[in-house]
């Protein structure tokens, strides 16, 4: 099958020229209908070049200054994903050397841990008998009653906080 | 994205260019250059996805693209080329992106192509945009590069991507297919 025609520019030139099929040269318009190359860019040029031309009535193209604008954030919101992700790497390394740090130091902290739960527990077991008494004692000051333990372990919690709040709005 | 007017443009193109990002061209001479090239390019992406809003999109990333690309052009020839390439990538991606999950029927593709002013629906050109419908994007792509933009085999060429010497049959294969629809559909030349 040929895939060109020496005839090929002729027949584009006249599609061009606007000579296409009325004012065509009778000689190439037989030209065309004979050759299967020239048939087809008759078929397809004129219809691809009238698509064009509606193309150019289709609704104007955002300005160029809002396309700019565009690509600007575009580029800064890039640039500062770009920069935060090493911070983040660093973070995650850091979390998991946490982690690795603890489980290696696990063994020798358990007996000290231990220690202390007992400690806890030593405490907890000489205050409970004692939190009635503190209890009865605080209801005689101040005439209210008032659940001690509950009291005492909320202090315990919420002093920190407090504590944090207190010094960072300063 | 909502509508922006003419004076938030401005203010926020002030604010922006306060702390500028760098893109590989400055301001004055990126608009004109989408000046002389942004009329070409949407009707290039318009008809060869046959979806103007997604041609809209993809206009905004292919400056996107074109700005942050570190390229040294030769000349306007090919700066203009290497807009299209990245225009032509951006195509091909949606149309595989598409392929894997589509979520456009053809009936909505081609009901897409409608949603244009009547003025402009010319019955043949219904007709071409059916038909431009039912090739390959490679086809739409080489034959709108070629019969609407006037572009030689060689900016053909380094606009998708191809060899130089492959644009003539390619070209021709194309330019068969349309032909053989458009002729399905009664033109006669």
């Amino acid at each position: 099958m040929r895939t060109d025609c020496t005839r090929e520019q002729d027949a584009l030139d006249a599609i061009a020229a606007g000579r296409w099929p009325d004012r065509c040269d009778p000689e190439l318009r037989d030209h065309i209908a004979a050759c299967g190359v020239c048939r087809d860019i008759a078929t397809v040029v004129p219809a691809i070049a009238d698509e064009r031309d509606a193309a150019w009535e289709e609704p104007a193209v955002p300005a160029s200054s809002l396309v700019w604008w565009r690509a600007q954030i575009r580029a800064r919101e890039e640039a500062a994903r770009a920069a935060a992700r090493p911070i983040a790497a660093v973070q995650a390394i850091a979390v998991a050397c946490l982690i690795a740090a603890t489980l290696a130091l696990m063994p020798f902290a358990l007996p000290s841990v231990k220690g202390a739960a007992a400690l806890a527990a030593d405490f907890g077991a000489w205050f409970t008998p004692r939190a009635a008494a503190v209890s009865s004692a605080v209801t005689l000051v101040t005439g209210m009653a008032v659940p001690i333990l509950p009291f005492a372990v909320a202090s315990i919690l919420l002093a920190p906080i407090l504590l944090y709040y207190a010094l960072t709005e300063e | 994205m909502r509508n922006l007017t003419l004076a938030d443009i401005e203010q926020l193109r002030a604010e922006t260019s306060q702390s500028d990002v760098a893109l590989e061209m400055d301001e004055e001479a990126f608009r004109a250059f989408y000046d002389r090239t942004a009329r070409i390019l949407r009707a290039y992406l318009s008809r060869v996805t046959g979806d103007s809003h997604l041609a809209d999109d993809l206009l905004q990333e292919t400056y996107y693209r074109f700005l942050r690309a570190r390229s040294d052009y030769e000349s306007e020839a090919h700066r203009r080329n290497s807009l299209f390439r990245i225009a032509s990538n951006l195509v091909r991606d949606h149309h595989r992106r598409r392929r894997i999950t589509p979520v456009v029927s053809a009936a909505e593709h081609e009901g897409s192509l409608a949603d244009r002013p009547a003025a402009v629906q010319t019955e043949r050109g219904a007709d071409l945009r059916r038909a431009m419908t039912r090739l390959r994007p490679r086809d739409r792509e080489l034959l709108w590069l070629a019969y609407a933009q006037g572009s030689s085999h060689r900016e053909i060429a380094e606009s998708l991507g191809l060899k130089t010497g492959s644009i003539k049959l390619l070209l021709f294969r194309a330019r068969r297919r349309l032909a053989s629809l458009l002729r399905g559909n009664g033109h006669a030349n």
